[in-house]
């Protein structure tokens, strides 16, 4: 019977040391999970009406197409909506943020609340806060007793932050 | 003694698809550069995980 050519077995020492390396792969794949998941420009937007917060996390904005993603918020005519708006720039770079906030009703821009321009340095954060009056923001052609709904959209570069109020209106309907 | 290897089979096929699909979502929120050395490593991963089989002797 001829003798078969069996391969050389490796060595345990050889074989170990690409089991090491396996689970060093695997610890390097968590930890770009880990780090790339921290790294990034994150948005924070706190909206405050009457008695109700709303913080908007980031990972809200994240979900999706951001043409598509908006918050969905409510207030009674004459009622002030305050927001607070976080941008948190966790990159190892300065990040050169213009923001522009301004309502939209109907595809129709009314008004502008914030137009700012600014530097944000790495691992640092910027702060807006601005108040909407919404008394003041009644369409023309809209009937009192009718509710109407407007658009506050955050636009931080190419980015849009889109939130929906709805202004419910006090007058008796009947 | 078959049924509980079909069984255990079963088990880490669904192990691994479970986290395979938990690691497609989280991969779509990763920059370019993070899903370029995500894939490296994954090759290099399982590079290393073969070359241990083989000297093992499978």
């Amino acid at each position: 019977m001829p003798a078969t050519k069996s391969k050389p077995k490796m060595s345990i020492r050889k074989r170990n040391i690409y089991l090491y390396l396996t689970v060093a792969f695997f610890l390097a794949l968590i930890a770009i999970f880990v780090f790339d998941g921290y790294m990034g420009i994150y948005d924070t937007v706190t909206i405050t009406t009457a008695e109700r917060e709303d913080t908007i996390e980031p990972e809200f904005w994240l979900r999706g197409d951001s043409q598509d993603t908006y918050y969905y918020t409510w207030a009674d005519e004459g009622q002030t909506i305050n927001f607070h708006y976080e941008l948190e720039n966790r990159c190892l770079r300065n990040y050169v943020a213009e923001v522009e906030v301004a309502v939209w009703v109907s595809e129709s821009r009314q008004n502008i609340l914030v137009s700012d321009a600014l530097v944000v340095r790495s691992f640092d954060s910027a702060e807006w806060d601005w108040s909407l009056a919404t008394g003041t923001l009644r369409p023309v052609d809209t009937p009192e007793t009718q509710d109407f709904e407007l658009s506050v959209i955050i636009k931080r570069n190419d980015v849009e932050l889109r939130t929906i109020v709805h202004v419910a209106s006090l007058v008796p309907k009947y | 003694m078959k049924l509980e290897y079909i069984l255990f089979g079963f088990g880490i096929i669904f192990c691994l698809a479970g986290v395979g699909y938990l690691a497609a979502q989280y991969v779509q929120y990763l920059t370019d550069w993070g899903q370029l050395l995500a894939l490296l490593l994954t090759v290099g991963l399982f590079t290393c995980l073969g070359k241990f089989f083989e000297g093992v002797g499978w």
